[in-house]
């Protein structure tokens, strides 16, 4: 009788706490999970704005040429033929931290048109001139 | 001295106890799963309205507003044209009288502005599509305060039909 009950005992010992030990596992991974996507979207939208902004900043500049562009056209076609000469007009613009817009135009007595349009690296940001102190590999 | 009938109370405690407390803490975390989901909506609906917008608007400043108007197959709505998309970005017509049955999510809006002294620009804008109707009558001033709002605004001078000078 006592070895029957020994034995029931035996078959309804059932391990307490093994489901908190999942549990504590599944939520920390979950969490790990939760947490790297969150960051992953934040960064990418981060990225997203940063392009949009460099994109608006850019036409800003673009717009300012333009703007720029038309007056001299404008001052050289109230110019009289006869008194027009063969000039060269450039100027820059900054379009951000590290750009610029880069704008020359030809004009002789027929014609003024845009000769270059370009986006640049400005020389902010370079190290052009900068002395850059970089470890030679020994140890002392 | 433990019965088999305590031990099996006690499992059932602490299966209940561990279902509470991660039908809790699954709240919390599927709410960082939820937010992260709609960031990320929000960086491709940024991207993808600056690409799509500045294609529009490239266009626009090679050939005029008109020309790009009609490349895009844009949809003239008062004095200015627009393009609808889904939320998938994909190009749907007009939106329906229906805003629940709906499946527009967001428009581009172009419009043309000339000033007096002979300059013409294009302006594209991208947004929600409860922003259409300021879309599509603000943006001649460029004081708007909402601006951060829109999802991509630019604008800039047409050198296509009305432009003085000649690229050369």
């Amino acid at each position: 009788m006592d070895r029957e009950n020994s034995l029931t005992k035996q078959k309804m010992h059932i391990n307490t706490g093994g489901a908190f030990v999942i549990l504590l596992i599944s939520v920390l991974a979950l969490t790990v999970f939760a947490v790297l996507s969150i960051r992953a979207s934040y960064n990418e939208l981060r990225m997203a704005e940063r392009m949009r902004n460099s994109v608006e900043a850019y036409y800003e500049a673009d717009q300012r040429a333009g703007e720029r562009c038309a007056e001299i056209f404008r001052a050289w076609e109230m110019t009289q033929p006869g008194d027009r000469v063969e000039q060269e007009y450039s100027f820059e613009l900054e379009v951000d931290y590290n750009r610029i817009l880069k704008v020359r135009i030809h004009s002789d007595k027929e014609n003024c048109a845009i000769t270059e349009w370009k986006l640049e690296s400005s020389e902010y940001g370079s190290y052009e001139g900068e002395s850059i102190e970089i470890w030679n590999g020994s140890i002392e | 001295m433990e019965t088999g009938h305590g031990n099996y109370r006690r499992w059932i405690l602490e299966m209940v106890l561990v279902t509470g407390l991660f039908a809790v803490i699954s709240v919390f975390i599927l709410r960082i799963y939820v937010t992260a989901d709609r960031l990320q909506g929000e960086a491709v609906a940024v991207s993808t309205a600056t690409v799509r917008t500045q294609s529009i608007l490239e266009y626009a400043a090679a050939n005029g507003v008109s020309a790009a108007a009609e490349y895009f197959e844009m949809q003239k709505k008062d004095e200015a044209y627009v393009l609808y998309f889904d939320k998938q970005w994909q190009m749907t017509g007009e939106k329906s009288v229906n805003r629940s049955t709906d499946p527009v999510k967001y428009a581009i809006v172009m419009r043309e502005i000339r000033t007096q002294d002979g300059l013409v620009y294009a302006q594209v804008c991208a947004g929600d599509i409860g922003q259409e109707n300021r879309m599509l009558s603000g943006g001649e001033t460029q004081e708007e305060t909402s601006d951060s709002e829109y999802l991509c605004k630019l604008r800039t001078c047409v050198r296509g039909e009305g432009w003085i000078g000649r690229i050369h």
